[in-house]
């Protein structure tokens, strides 16, 4: 009875000190909601109006009309016209031109002679997958053009039928989203639990705390209760945003959905626990999350690159970071319906996680408040 | 500028005396740079299933086209349909491939099915890429004989299509960015929350001149991470920076300046560290993502695509593209180096006086 009384006794402590503050309360529950509508709007993986540049040196009106025809497709946009070939590598350094699309001299001869015009697709492979599928489709557009305005050439095949599964409208929101909340869990879970136990470090009164009659495991779990709920609360509000503003349907089952939120949620917090055992001051803290966190999670989870194209050993690596297991669970049940079965690997790592770190930084939390478990 | 010098003194004899902030400092050059280009797909990486129920010459040479590619890392064979969409549900591969029967023998003629094409759709990105590497490999026109297509591909700027340069760029300028802003906000509020800067407005030392030394110091610090990562870079993966490396040094300083000054402002406003964490969350988190890192300008809506003018690391990671992967020099990038200095005069400008004020 007594140690209920305890626990809430530093619950109570820990909201009041949280609503005193309102810059914070403000925004600490308006953040993440925020950052997953706003960056769900403009963060886009999608090969979309790809600015380029066109050389016509002789001027011929096919070409026009074939550089109309590219510009007038969702992928590509003229938005620079360069007078001879000696330009192409200048033309790289402005307007973020990814490319350039060369027609020798001869294209109208060639097309009404029946045959292939050559053509130079010049593309900067600094990012090598905008690239190649650049060229690919930029490819297809020219020989669909060719065979239009010159019958003679053979008739092309078919395009073959294409089902994109999970997303069949190939909706960019289904790439951002999960690695969205991701990342705001990461964070803000761990960021805001550790902060208010380093800062009751660096104003001294954790000594306080470990005066009293508690146990190390009562001023713990009385101080995580409060941040808990916030992270409730942020687990609903970034649902309710991917469900209402981007209509990310679940497919599985939503409270699987919730619980796999949850255990993440925890998870950070976990981690957020152990930073706190191991910073003095708040400004290690902050400078721990970004570059320990935040970074390995964001580039390593799969929200970037497919987990598929890593070498084995880093993907070993990458399946540490809870934000793989995250980004893979959070994929299967709300795109492919999957069960709890067919995500045992993910919840599993999640629950282990969480009982390694606590069981690293528990010791050092004891022996900070005291030694009084 | 004595005055400044003793600041500057001050301030690294505190920043020597925090032994576990100079690990971090240290470490985390190492531990970013030195991991996590390792997991970045060096070349894209398809794996596909075929499900040939034509078994024709045609299906049979248009998988073998699909087996030379370089891109298409493993390609096998599936005896039905829903073999090969159990793997994929599986992650074991990324696409499906149907020939679907008499595809030769009907081609051409009005009703003939074209193969079928099945893949995850959840990552547009890839999934674009895919199809299309796909379907250029499945340009083979079947009765009679092929016409040469005389499309010619050229790749600048980095011809073995290694996909980790772009990437190891953006990780060295957030390691700058997190660093330098993490460092000066947090640490001109701890002083705000201990009481230091109240007494500092007793002395004859002008805030500006203390704030600039801070300024000084932690830019080093931040510059030291990025010479540390780029010593990495150059040792695991023999990366190093294509144009004059003056050039994006000095891109580096620029962009600092208005980022630090950023920082600064954070501090200006919150009232504690607490208040300054979740300021600088978001913030940052708002400079990262809107800055071209991750996505693709082009594909941003047109508001998203003007705050960029606003943002420092979007014309930091504009430019250190340009110098570091590209080769540009520095008259290559004037324009991004004289947006980043107009940014920091009006920032500067705007910050220091409400600092001023406050004295």
């Amino acid at each position: 009875m007594k140690k209920e009384k305890n626990i809430a006794a530093i619950v109570r402590k820990e909201v009041l000190l949280i609503w005193r503050d309102k810059l914070s309360i403000a925004v600490l529950f308006v953040l993440p909601a925020l950052i997953v509508f706003v960056f769900g709007i403009v963060l886009s993986f999608e090969i979309k109006e790809v600015h380029i540049a066109v050389v016509n040196e002789r001027h011929e009106p096919a070409i026009e009309r074939l550089f109309a025809r590219i510009d007038a497709s969702d992928h590509f946009r003229v938005v620079k016209r360069l007078n001879h070939s000696g330009e192409i590598t200048a033309a790289f350094a402005e307007d973020d031109v990814r490319m350039v699309v060369v027609v020798a001299g001869g294209f109208t001869r060639q097309v009404e002679a029946g045959q292939y015009p050559e053509v130079h697709l010049f593309t900067d492979a600094s990012d090598p997958k905008l690239a190649l599928a650049a060229t690919a489709i930029a490819r297809g557009i020219i020989s669909v053009f060719v065979q239009e305005v010159s019958p003679r050439t053979m008739p092309r095949q078919k395009q073959p039928n294409v089902r994109f599964l999970y997303n069949p409208g190939l909706r960019k929101e289904t790439a951002s989203v999960p690695g969205l909340m991701m990342i705001i869990f990461i964070l803000i879970s761990a960021i805001m639990l550790s902060i208010s136990f380093v800062r009751e470090k660096e104003q001294g009164t954790d000594k306080m705390l470990a005066l009293m009659p508690f146990a190390t495991f009562d001023a713990v779990l009385g101080k995580s209760l409060p941040y808990l709920a916030i992270t409730i609360f942020h687990i609903f509000s970034v649902w309710g945003v991917s469900y209402f503003i981007f209509h990310v349907h679940i497919a599985g089952n939503p409270l699987l959905f919730l619980a796999l939120n949850l255990l993440f949620a925890v998870n950070s917090m976990a981690f957020g626990l152990l930073i706190a055992s191991l910073a003095n001051r708040q400004l290690e803290v902050a400078i721990i999350c970004w570059l320990f966190l935040f970074i390995p999670n964001v580039f390593m989870s799969g929200f970037i690159f497919p987990l598929m194209s890593m070498p084995e050993f880093f993907r070993g690596v990458a399946w540490i970071l809870p934000g793989t297991s995250f980004i893979e669970a959070y994929k299967s049940i709300v795109f492919k319906g999957t069960g709890l079965q067919g995500n045992a690997l993910p919840f599993g790592l999640l629950l282990s996680q969480i009982a390694i770190v606590l069981l690293i930084s528990r010791e050092r939390l004891v022996k900070q408040s005291g030694g009084y478990k | 500028m004595n005055a400044l010098f003793a600041a500057i003194k001050k301030e690294i004899r505190q920043l020597k005396r925090n032994v576990l902030l100079l690990v971090i400092i240290g470490a985390s050059p190492v531990v970013i740079m030195g991991v996590i280009p390792f997991s970045m797909e060096k070349q894209v990486k398809i794996n596909l299933s075929v499900v040939d129920r034509d078994n024709s010459a045609a299906s049979r040479v248009m998988t073998y086209r699909v087996k030379a590619s370089p891109f298409f890392a493993e390609v096998s064979k599936m005896p039905t349909v829903e073999t090969a969409l159990g793997r994929l549900e599986d992650n074991k591969s990324s696409m499906v491939l149907v020939f679907p029967e008499n595809m030769e023998r009907e081609a051409g003629k009005p009703g003939a099915e074209p193969p079928g094409i099945v893949l995850d759709g959840t990552h547009t990105l890839n999934a674009q890429g895919h199809l299309a590497f796909l379907e250029q490999m499945l340009q083979y026109n079947l009765p009679g004989g092929e016409t040469a297509n005389r499309v010619h591909q050229h790749l600048l700027f980095n011809p073995t299509l290694d996909g980790r340069v772009g990437f190891i760029v953006s990780l060295l300028v957030l390691l700058v960015t997190l660093i330098g802003t993490c460092l000066i906000t947090l640490d001109i509020v701890s002083e705000k929350e201990s009481g230091m800067w109240e007494q500092l407005q007793a002395t004859p030392l002008s805030p500006t001149v203390y704030i600039v030394s801070k300024m000084v110091v932690f830019a080093m610090a931040s510059l030291f991470a990025l010479g540390a990562g780029l010593l990495l870079c150059r040792c695991f993966f023999g990366f190093s920076v294509a144009g004059p490396w003056y050039a994006f040094w000095l891109l580096a300083v620029v962009f600092l300046w208005p980022m630090l000054t950023i920082g600064i402002g954070i501090a200006a406003v919150s009232k504690n560290q607490v208040q300054a964490v979740y300021l600088l969350v978001l913030v940052l988190l708002t400079i990262i993502l809107m800055s071209t890192m991750f996505s693709f300008l082009n594909a941003m809506p047109a508001w998203a695509k003007a705050a960029r003018f606003v943002n420092p690391l979007y014309f930091m990671l504009d430019a250190s593209r340009l110098v570091a992967l590209k080769g540009f020099s520095l008259a290559a990038v004037w324009p991004q180096v004289a947006a980043l200095f107009m940014q920091g005069t009006v920032l500067s400008a705007v910050i220091f006086r409400r600092i001023e004020r406050t004295k």
